[in-house]
């Protein structure tokens, strides 16, 4: 049945006299870019759903807050309104769990525009993934795989992390994954496979001491031994977080405060390298989010002690003569 | 050599009966010490369908509440084996999930369980969808009213349009966490005509008048107002093309309009 035109014109009158609708004003002009060097000796915490709400109220202050990259892929919606309210009000770390740099596949050109886009839109100060695979042959276990630490691993990892780089166009961090095996194959190091990548690829290492420490105790090696192979000059940041001791075995939850011998080894780790952007991670089992501050506070207490006997070092640390020349 | 390992890797992590796992194959590929290769591998194997069936969990909360929380984890499982996930981002994983249950013959005597996963999934693809604009109607103001008739209007990036023999939206609506009323299923109604949409950042299910299920449809697939118009009253003479194009304006459902040249 044709539509009379009579009818056509008295509804679009009806419409356009109709005064209920409203216009949405777009206000998502972005504040100004952060860098590394904005955040540098402060303390963040990981950014939760859960917490959005608390965080938006109290506004604590916080040196930067960090979400997993993959959250916020979605070409729009709310998780994106939210995360340019955060960025209205802190610098922002994007860390990625799903990019698979130690896959033999190639890097997903969708994941990485994606990534892109995403930066592009909200300006962090920091973009960092893992130093692990997340699948192969197109098939995707969404869990952080570790690798065999071999010289064709390395050459691998470092020609991914070179192409993410020039992609993106910045530099990225990666990040030392916790891990229940080894492999038969690995004949390197792990600390001297994280730096050596670092070092050839031209990224920033997240050293993440917790999973520094789990490693240690479930493939019994010295953590400190970790710590004094990294280069100061290469973290760009450090994960804090807790585990669960199953009795077995040591499992990376992200569930719990972080414990007494990794807040120790991340007082070792800044008396090494100096203040360094420092971030609570808490994934599981979601307390209120007043026990991610405390923890974020416990951490600042140690930082701020890292800075002040670095000043009262007769011998300038490195760090400090970077941070001048920056 | 990596590639090989991978493959491996992987393979064992879904193996289909992780009790006979070939562990000798596990042995060439892991280390022992304090705990075996196989309790290794097991650990990676229980995180990855950790994973996993949480997603399916926060994706299909009523296909849950329906199924019940065990058999959900038992047919999540056979899933996650089936069907590999396609990306890093978890965002992307469960979109078989309707199908999957749909060929189940275990739920069998559950039929309207595709429809109702599929609305499910309409919410996920809605909650993530682009933003747009609200409709202008000074756009309207320009065009000749005899031009009105090939207007064509264009709806919201999250609109999703499912049509179901069975009451889906009443069967959402009262496996809501938040429902308290009367949770009786009228089972002789003729199904339902769901219209997903989101406005601003709500997501909104409703069940539309079959009409206005035709009317949204042919402007999603482009068609002109008038097309659109006749589609509605095809199935129903009495359809409020005034009233319905006037709502899915205020809802945030039709978001423009263009005249082709």
């Amino acid at each position: 049945m044709p539509l009379p035109e009579t009818r056509a014109l008295c509804l679009l009158n009806v419409i356009y006299r109709s005064d209920m609708i409203e216009n949405l004003a777009s206000n998502m002009a972005t504040s100004p870019a952060f860098s590394v060097a904005d955040i540098a000796s402060s303390v963040g915490v990981g950014l939760r759903a859960p917490h959005y709400q608390a965080i938006l109220a109290q506004q604590p202050k916080l040196g930067f807050l960090e979400v997993h990259s993959e959250n916020f892929f979605g070409d729009g919606g709310q998780p994106l309104k939210y995360l340019h309210a955060f960025r209205e009000l802190y610098a922002l770390s994007l860390h990625g769990v799903g990019l698979s740099i130690g896959s033999v596949d190639a890097i997903n050109l969708n994941h990485l525009q994606k990534l892109k886009r995403l930066a592009d839109a909200i300006e962090p100060a920091l973009i960092s993934e893992h130093l692990c695979w997340v699948g192969v042959d197109g098939r995707f276990v969404n869990d952080l795989l570790p690798l065999p630490y071999t010289a064709e691993s390395l050459r691998h990892v470092i020609s991914h992390v070179t192409r993410v780089q020039d992609f993106l166009g910045r530099r990225i961090s990666i990040e030392n994954v916790s891990s229940y095996l080894e492999f038969v194959d690995s004949d390197i190091p792990e600390w001297a496979f994280i730096q050596e990548v670092a070092d050839r690829a031209g990224c920033g290492i997240l050293l993440d001491v917790n999973n520094i420490y789990v490693n240690a105790m479930n493939h019994d090696f010295d953590a400190k031994t970790y710590v004094d192979a990294i280069k100061p000059g290469s973290v760009t940041e450090i994960h804090l977080a807790g585990f669960q001791d199953t009795g077995e075995i040591l499992i990376d939850t992200h569930g719990t405060r972080v414990s007494n011998e990794v807040w120790a080894l991340y007082a070792y780790t800044l008396a090494r390298l100096g203040p360094v952007p420092s971030l609570i991670e808490w994934d599981s089992d979601l307390p209120p989010l007043d026990v991610l501050l405390e923890e974020a506070k416990h951490a600042d207490v140690i930082m701020q002690q890292a800075a002040a006997n670095l000043l009262s070092s007769p011998l300038r640390h490195p760090l400090q003569r970077r941070a001048h020349a920056a | 050599m990596l590639p090989d390992l991978q493959s491996r890797f992987v393979a064992s992590l879904f193996a289909n009966n992780a009790a006979v796992a070939d562990s000798t194959a596990d042995d060439a590929l892991i280390r022992g010490g304090k705990l075996s290769p196989s309790k290794r591998l097991a650990i990676y194997r229980h995180n990855v369908f950790a994973t996993l069936t949480g997603a399916l969990r926060d994706l299909y909360p009523v296909t849950e509440s329906i199924l019940g929380a065990p058999f959900f984890s038992h047919l999540a499982t056979q899933f996650i084996c089936a069907t590999p996930s396609p990306s890093g981002d978890l965002n992307m994983f469960g979109r078989e999930w309707p199908d999957f249950l749909a060929a189940c013959a275990k739920t069998d005597n559950l039929p309207y369980l595709h429809d109702v996963a599929s609305l499910e999934w309409a919410w996920h693809m809605a909650f993530h969808a682009a933003e747009s604009p609200r409709f202008q109607l000074s756009k309207l103001a320009s065009v000749p009213s005899e031009q009105h008739a090939t207007l064509r209007f264009t709806l919201h990036p999250s609109v999703l349009l499912i049509a179901s023999p069975f009451p889906i939206v009443r069967i959402w609506e009262v496996n809501q966490p938040d429902y308290v009323d009367e949770v009786a299923i009228n089972w002789e109604v003729p199904g339902d005509f769901a219209l997903v949409a989101r406005d601003d950042v709500e997501i909104k299910i409703h069940s539309i008048s079959h009409a206005n299920f035709e009317f949204l449809r042919a402007i999603q697939s482009d068609a002109s107002f008038e097309i659109a118009a006749e589609k509605a009253f095809k199935v129903d003479v009495d359809f409020d093309l005034q009233g319905s194009l006037l709502a899915a304006i205020q809802s945030n459902v039709i978001v423009d309009v263009r005249l082709d040249a």
